[in-house]
Protein backbone atom coordinates (compact mmCIF):
# COMPACT_ATOMS: atom_id res chain seq x y z
CA UNK A 1 0.00 0.00 0.00
CA UNK A 2 2.77 2.57 0.92
CA UNK A 3 4.24 1.66 -2.88
CA UNK A 4 1.02 3.29 -3.99
CA UNK A 5 0.74 5.95 -1.99
CA UNK A 6 4.83 6.69 -2.87
CA UNK A 7 3.92 6.77 -6.81
CA UNK A 8 1.47 8.76 -6.52
CA UNK A 9 3.09 11.57 -4.64
CA UNK A 10 6.14 11.28 -6.98
CA UNK A 11 3.50 11.78 -10.39
CA UNK A 12 2.35 14.53 -8.66
CA UNK A 13 5.43 16.54 -8.07
CA UNK A 14 6.18 15.77 -11.48
CA UNK A 15 3.45 17.35 -12.46
CA UNK A 16 3.97 20.10 -9.92
CA UNK A 17 7.26 20.71 -11.41
CA UNK A 18 5.09 20.89 -15.15
CA UNK A 19 3.11 23.78 -14.13
CA UNK A 20 5.70 25.45 -13.36
CA UNK A 21 6.38 25.61 -17.00
CA UNK A 22 3.16 27.76 -17.38
CA UNK A 23 4.41 30.05 -14.84
CA UNK A 24 7.41 30.76 -16.20
CA UNK A 25 6.28 31.41 -19.93
CA UNK A 26 2.60 32.29 -19.29
CA UNK A 27 1.54 35.59 -21.94
CA UNK A 28 0.33 37.41 -18.99
CA UNK A 29 0.55 37.97 -15.31
CA UNK A 30 -3.35 36.54 -15.27
CA UNK A 31 -1.97 32.97 -16.43
CA UNK A 32 1.16 32.81 -13.96
CA UNK A 33 -1.60 33.42 -11.13
CA UNK A 34 -3.49 30.87 -12.12
CA UNK A 35 -0.51 28.36 -12.45
CA UNK A 36 0.67 29.49 -8.78
CA UNK A 37 -2.83 28.99 -7.50
CA UNK A 38 -2.96 25.08 -9.44
CA UNK A 39 0.65 24.45 -7.85
CA UNK A 40 -0.60 25.60 -4.60
CA UNK A 41 -3.69 23.24 -4.32
CA UNK A 42 -0.96 20.16 -5.53
CA UNK A 43 1.11 20.96 -2.76
CA UNK A 44 -1.16 21.03 -0.01
CA UNK A 45 -2.00 17.55 -1.26
CA UNK A 46 1.64 16.50 -1.68
CA UNK A 47 1.99 17.31 1.92
CA UNK A 48 -1.08 15.45 3.61
CA UNK A 49 0.31 12.54 1.31
CA UNK A 50 3.97 13.29 2.68
CA UNK A 51 2.22 13.18 6.76
CA UNK A 52 1.30 9.25 5.45
CA UNK A 53 4.83 8.45 4.23
CA UNK A 54 6.82 9.35 7.28
CA UNK A 55 3.89 8.73 10.15
CA UNK A 56 4.29 12.39 11.06
CA UNK A 57 0.51 13.21 12.51
CA UNK A 58 1.55 16.72 12.45
CA UNK A 59 1.81 17.27 8.72
CA UNK A 60 -1.45 17.42 8.19
CA UNK A 61 -1.95 20.50 10.09
CA UNK A 62 0.59 21.93 7.65
CA UNK A 63 -1.43 21.22 4.65
CA UNK A 64 -4.80 22.74 6.05
CA UNK A 65 -2.98 25.92 6.84
CA UNK A 66 -0.85 25.81 3.53
CA UNK A 67 -4.55 25.63 1.79
CA UNK A 68 -5.63 28.50 3.46
CA UNK A 69 -2.41 30.59 3.17
CA UNK A 70 -2.48 29.63 -0.74
CA UNK A 71 -5.92 30.79 -1.16
CA UNK A 72 -5.10 34.52 0.91
CA UNK A 73 -2.32 34.76 -1.61
CA UNK A 74 -4.18 34.24 -4.86
CA UNK A 75 -6.98 36.85 -3.60
CA UNK A 76 -4.23 39.36 -2.86
CA UNK A 77 -2.44 39.01 -5.90
CA UNK A 78 -5.46 39.36 -8.42
CA UNK A 79 -6.54 42.47 -6.37
CA UNK A 80 -3.23 43.95 -7.07
CA UNK A 81 -3.65 43.51 -10.46
CA UNK A 82 -7.02 44.51 -10.56
CA UNK A 83 -6.86 47.50 -8.79
CA UNK A 84 -3.07 48.52 -8.48
CA UNK A 85 -3.44 48.39 -4.17
CA UNK A 86 -4.52 45.85 -2.41
CA UNK A 87 -7.54 47.68 -0.19
CA UNK B 1 -8.98 -6.17 1.07
CA UNK B 2 -12.03 -4.48 -0.84
CA UNK B 3 -10.89 -0.87 1.09
CA UNK B 4 -7.39 -1.20 -0.34
CA UNK B 5 -8.90 -1.60 -4.09
CA UNK B 6 -11.17 1.79 -3.20
CA UNK B 7 -7.99 2.91 -1.77
CA UNK B 8 -5.83 2.44 -4.97
CA UNK B 9 -8.77 3.02 -7.13
CA UNK B 10 -9.11 6.45 -5.75
CA UNK B 11 -5.22 7.78 -5.87
CA UNK B 12 -5.62 6.29 -9.98
CA UNK B 13 -8.33 8.07 -10.70
CA UNK B 14 -6.89 11.16 -8.60
CA UNK B 15 -3.69 11.11 -10.41
CA UNK B 16 -4.96 10.69 -13.48
CA UNK B 17 -7.49 14.35 -13.02
CA UNK B 18 -4.38 16.11 -11.67
CA UNK B 19 -2.55 15.24 -15.14
CA UNK B 20 -5.79 15.85 -17.51
CA UNK B 21 -5.70 19.32 -15.40
CA UNK B 22 -1.94 20.04 -16.29
CA UNK B 23 -2.10 19.15 -19.38
CA UNK B 24 -5.21 21.25 -19.88
CA UNK B 25 -3.14 24.28 -18.03
CA UNK B 26 -0.49 24.01 -20.72
CA UNK B 27 -2.26 23.34 -24.02
CA UNK B 28 -5.17 25.55 -24.05
CA UNK B 29 -4.68 28.53 -25.90
CA UNK B 30 -5.98 31.39 -23.63
CA UNK B 31 -6.25 32.03 -19.63
CA UNK B 32 -10.06 31.46 -19.34
CA UNK B 33 -9.68 28.45 -21.47
CA UNK B 34 -6.77 27.38 -18.62
CA UNK B 35 -8.64 28.14 -16.38
CA UNK B 36 -11.52 25.63 -16.98
CA UNK B 37 -9.18 23.14 -17.16
CA UNK B 38 -7.10 23.87 -13.98
CA UNK B 39 -10.27 24.80 -11.77
CA UNK B 40 -12.70 21.64 -12.29
CA UNK B 41 -10.05 18.81 -12.35
CA UNK B 42 -7.53 19.86 -9.83
CA UNK B 43 -10.81 20.76 -7.52
CA UNK B 44 -11.95 16.69 -8.06
CA UNK B 45 -8.61 15.30 -7.99
CA UNK B 46 -7.54 16.57 -4.14
CA UNK B 47 -11.00 15.16 -2.95
CA UNK B 48 -10.28 12.14 -4.61
CA UNK B 49 -6.62 12.10 -2.96
CA UNK B 50 -7.45 13.01 0.41
CA UNK B 51 -10.72 10.81 0.18
CA UNK B 52 -8.16 8.14 0.25
CA UNK B 53 -5.94 9.56 2.89
CA UNK B 54 -9.22 9.49 4.96
CA UNK B 55 -9.97 5.78 4.35
CA UNK B 56 -6.58 4.93 4.86
CA UNK B 57 -6.36 6.12 7.91
CA UNK B 58 -9.64 5.22 9.16
CA UNK B 59 -12.13 6.75 11.94
CA UNK B 60 -8.91 9.21 13.67
CA UNK B 61 -8.28 12.76 14.26
CA UNK B 62 -6.38 12.47 10.89
CA UNK B 63 -9.39 11.59 8.79
CA UNK B 64 -11.16 14.21 9.93
CA UNK B 65 -8.59 16.99 9.34
CA UNK B 66 -8.53 15.63 5.95
CA UNK B 67 -12.10 16.11 4.98
CA UNK B 68 -11.43 19.34 6.69
CA UNK B 69 -9.22 20.40 3.77
CA UNK B 70 -11.04 18.95 1.19
CA UNK B 71 -14.58 21.05 2.44
CA UNK B 72 -11.93 23.85 2.31
CA UNK B 73 -10.05 23.48 -0.82
CA UNK B 74 -14.02 22.76 -2.28
CA UNK B 75 -15.03 26.22 -1.75
CA UNK B 76 -11.89 28.04 -1.67
CA UNK B 77 -11.21 26.71 -5.62
CA UNK B 78 -14.13 28.26 -7.66
CA UNK B 79 -13.54 31.36 -5.71
CA UNK B 80 -10.42 31.66 -6.47
CA UNK B 81 -10.53 30.93 -9.88
CA UNK B 82 -13.57 33.19 -9.80
CA UNK B 83 -11.23 36.12 -8.85
CA UNK B 84 -8.72 35.83 -11.19
CA UNK B 85 -11.14 35.80 -14.13
CA UNK B 86 -12.77 38.52 -13.02
CA UNK B 87 -9.77 40.54 -12.35
CA UNK B 88 -8.48 39.43 -15.79
CA UNK B 89 -11.56 40.66 -17.40
CA UNK B 90 -11.83 44.25 -15.74
CA UNK B 91 -7.88 45.06 -16.63
CA UNK B 92 -8.60 44.29 -20.10
CA UNK B 93 -11.82 46.31 -20.19
CA UNK B 94 -9.63 49.12 -18.77
CA UNK B 95 -7.00 49.00 -21.41
CA UNK B 96 -9.27 48.65 -24.34
CA UNK B 97 -11.19 51.85 -22.84
CA UNK B 98 -7.87 53.41 -22.67
CA UNK B 99 -7.13 52.33 -26.51
CA UNK B 100 -10.41 53.72 -27.46
CA UNK B 101 -9.84 56.91 -26.06
CA UNK B 102 -6.44 57.96 -27.94
CA UNK C 1 -24.80 44.75 20.34
CA UNK C 2 -27.61 42.65 19.01
CA UNK C 3 -29.34 39.98 21.33
CA UNK C 4 -28.24 36.45 21.49
CA UNK C 5 -29.75 34.46 18.68
CA UNK C 6 -29.52 30.90 17.07
CA UNK C 7 -26.76 31.71 14.10
CA UNK C 8 -24.51 33.33 17.04
CA UNK C 9 -24.64 29.70 19.19
CA UNK C 10 -24.21 28.23 15.39
CA UNK C 11 -21.07 30.51 14.65
CA UNK C 12 -19.50 29.85 18.30
CA UNK C 13 -19.99 26.17 18.21
CA UNK C 14 -18.26 25.98 14.76
CA UNK C 15 -15.02 27.76 16.10
CA UNK C 16 -14.87 26.00 19.29
CA UNK C 17 -15.09 22.86 17.11
CA UNK C 18 -12.50 23.95 14.87
CA UNK C 19 -10.56 24.84 17.92
CA UNK C 20 -10.82 21.27 19.58
CA UNK C 21 -10.22 19.88 15.77
CA UNK C 22 -6.92 21.62 15.99
CA UNK C 23 -5.45 21.39 19.33
CA UNK C 24 -4.65 18.16 20.78
CA UNK C 25 -6.74 16.53 23.41
CA UNK C 26 -9.22 18.36 25.56
CA UNK C 27 -8.41 20.22 28.83
CA UNK C 28 -9.65 22.76 30.99
CA UNK C 29 -7.33 25.34 29.67
CA UNK C 30 -7.73 24.24 25.99
CA UNK C 31 -11.71 24.91 26.42
CA UNK C 32 -11.23 28.18 27.92
CA UNK C 33 -8.71 29.79 25.40
CA UNK C 34 -10.69 28.01 22.50
CA UNK C 35 -14.09 29.88 24.08
CA UNK C 36 -12.44 33.37 24.25
CA UNK C 37 -10.80 33.01 20.78
CA UNK C 38 -14.29 32.05 19.44
CA UNK C 39 -15.76 34.96 21.04
CA UNK C 40 -12.67 37.62 20.21
CA UNK C 41 -13.90 36.33 16.70
CA UNK C 42 -17.08 36.80 16.57
CA UNK C 43 -16.80 40.30 18.22
CA UNK C 44 -14.15 41.06 15.51
CA UNK C 45 -15.65 40.02 12.92
CA UNK C 46 -19.64 40.74 13.46
CA UNK C 47 -19.78 43.03 10.54
CA UNK C 48 -18.95 39.76 7.83
CA UNK C 49 -20.69 37.30 10.11
CA UNK C 50 -24.03 38.43 10.64
CA UNK C 51 -25.05 41.45 8.54
CA UNK C 52 -28.59 43.09 7.77
CA UNK C 53 -29.37 39.55 6.09
CA UNK C 54 -30.66 37.29 8.27
CA UNK C 55 -28.87 33.87 7.67
CA UNK C 56 -31.83 31.21 6.84
CA UNK C 57 -29.00 28.46 6.39
CA UNK C 58 -29.99 27.13 10.01
CA UNK C 59 -32.89 25.79 10.23
CA UNK C 60 -33.45 22.18 9.74
CA UNK C 61 -35.63 21.72 6.97
CA UNK C 62 -33.25 24.25 5.19
CA UNK C 63 -29.97 21.67 5.91
CA UNK C 64 -32.18 18.75 4.54
CA UNK C 65 -32.22 21.03 1.30
CA UNK C 66 -28.85 21.95 1.33
CA UNK C 67 -27.64 18.24 1.54
CA UNK C 68 -29.59 17.29 -1.34
CA UNK C 69 -28.22 20.01 -3.33
CA UNK C 70 -24.82 18.89 -1.94
CA UNK C 71 -25.46 15.80 -3.55
CA UNK C 72 -26.48 17.12 -6.87
CA UNK C 73 -23.48 19.62 -7.35
CA UNK C 74 -21.31 16.18 -6.53
CA UNK C 75 -22.71 13.85 -9.34
CA UNK C 76 -22.41 17.65 -11.73
CA UNK C 77 -18.88 17.65 -10.79
CA UNK C 78 -18.10 14.40 -11.84
CA UNK C 79 -19.63 15.33 -15.22
CA UNK C 80 -17.93 18.30 -15.89
CA UNK C 81 -14.58 16.25 -15.24
CA UNK C 82 -15.17 13.54 -17.17
CA UNK C 83 -16.24 16.27 -20.08
CA UNK C 84 -13.45 18.38 -19.26
CA UNK C 85 -10.89 14.85 -19.60
CA UNK C 86 -12.65 14.57 -23.32
CA UNK C 87 -11.93 17.75 -24.62
CA UNK C 88 -8.50 17.98 -23.03
CA UNK C 89 -7.32 14.67 -24.31
CA UNK C 90 -8.50 14.90 -28.28
CA UNK C 91 -5.98 15.57 -30.17
CA UNK C 92 -7.84 18.69 -31.90
CA UNK C 93 -9.05 20.66 -29.38
CA UNK C 94 -13.09 21.26 -29.56
CA UNK C 95 -13.34 24.26 -28.34
CA UNK C 96 -15.50 27.59 -29.21
CA UNK C 97 -15.12 30.07 -26.43
CA UNK C 98 -17.24 33.48 -25.45
CA UNK C 99 -18.72 34.95 -22.96
CA UNK C 100 -22.49 34.57 -22.07
CA UNK C 101 -24.67 37.31 -19.68
CA UNK C 102 -27.29 35.50 -17.39
CA UNK C 103 -30.24 37.24 -16.87
CA UNK C 104 -30.92 36.27 -13.48
CA UNK C 105 -30.50 37.52 -9.78
CA UNK C 106 -31.09 36.35 -5.97
CA UNK C 107 -32.29 38.75 -3.03
CA UNK C 108 -29.54 37.56 -0.54
CA UNK C 109 -25.52 37.46 -1.18
CA UNK C 110 -25.57 34.13 0.25
CA UNK C 111 -27.61 32.85 -2.53
CA UNK C 112 -25.56 34.71 -4.87
CA UNK C 113 -22.29 32.91 -4.05
CA UNK C 114 -23.43 29.58 -3.95
CA UNK C 115 -25.03 30.20 -7.28
CA UNK C 116 -21.95 31.59 -8.87
CA UNK C 117 -19.76 28.48 -7.52
CA UNK C 118 -21.90 26.28 -8.62
CA UNK C 119 -22.00 27.26 -12.20
CA UNK C 120 -17.91 27.14 -11.85
CA UNK C 121 -17.80 23.74 -10.89
CA UNK C 122 -20.48 22.58 -13.61
CA UNK C 123 -19.48 21.54 -17.21
CA UNK C 124 -17.73 24.04 -19.15
CA UNK C 125 -18.76 27.17 -17.48
CA UNK C 126 -17.06 29.76 -15.28
CA UNK C 127 -18.49 32.43 -13.86
CA UNK C 128 -16.25 35.79 -14.49
CA UNK C 129 -18.15 38.85 -12.78
CA UNK C 130 -21.32 39.42 -11.15
CA UNK C 131 -23.71 42.85 -10.70
CA UNK C 132 -27.10 43.84 -10.35
CA UNK C 133 -28.50 42.81 -13.81
CA UNK C 134 -27.11 39.02 -13.87
CA UNK C 135 -24.16 37.19 -14.13
CA UNK C 136 -21.18 37.09 -16.90
CA UNK C 137 -19.88 34.04 -17.72
CA UNK C 138 -17.08 32.29 -19.59
CA UNK C 139 -18.45 28.90 -21.83
CA UNK C 140 -16.27 26.79 -23.34
CA UNK C 141 -18.49 25.29 -25.88
CA UNK C 142 -21.55 26.21 -27.31
CA UNK C 143 -23.77 23.66 -25.57
CA UNK C 144 -22.56 24.71 -22.43
CA UNK C 145 -23.73 28.15 -23.29
CA UNK C 146 -26.88 26.69 -23.97
CA UNK C 147 -27.17 24.53 -21.26
CA UNK C 148 -27.16 27.33 -18.98
CA UNK C 149 -30.34 28.27 -19.47
CA UNK C 150 -33.32 26.72 -16.66
CA UNK C 151 -30.19 24.46 -15.78
CA UNK C 152 -30.30 22.09 -12.30
CA UNK C 153 -28.47 24.17 -10.89
CA UNK C 154 -30.38 26.96 -11.14
CA UNK C 155 -33.62 25.36 -10.21
CA UNK C 156 -31.88 24.11 -6.51
CA UNK C 157 -31.13 27.30 -5.78
CA UNK C 158 -34.39 28.63 -6.60
CA UNK C 159 -35.70 25.70 -4.24
CA UNK C 160 -33.18 26.48 -1.81
CA UNK C 161 -34.24 29.96 -1.69
CA UNK C 162 -38.18 29.83 -2.00
CA UNK C 163 -39.03 27.32 0.64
Amino acid sequence: MDTVFLATTIFLAVLTFICLYRAYAGPTAADRVVAIDVISTKVAVLIAFLSILTGQESFIDVALVYAMIGFVMTIAVSKYLEKGKLY
Amino acid sequence: MIMQILIVLLLVSSGFFFAVGTLGLIRMPDTYTRMHASTKCDTLGAGLALLAIALYNGISIISVKSILVIVFIWITNPTAAHIIAKSKYNSEKQNSDLKSLE
Amino acid sequence: MKSLSVSHGFYFVLLLGFWLILSQGISIEILFVGSGAAVLIMLYSRSMLYGTEDTSLFQPRKLMFFFKFVLIMLIEILKSNIQVAKIVLSPSLPISPSFVKVKKTFKKDLHKVIYANSVTLTPGTLTVDVDEEGFLVHALTNEAAEGLKDSIIEKSVDHLEVK
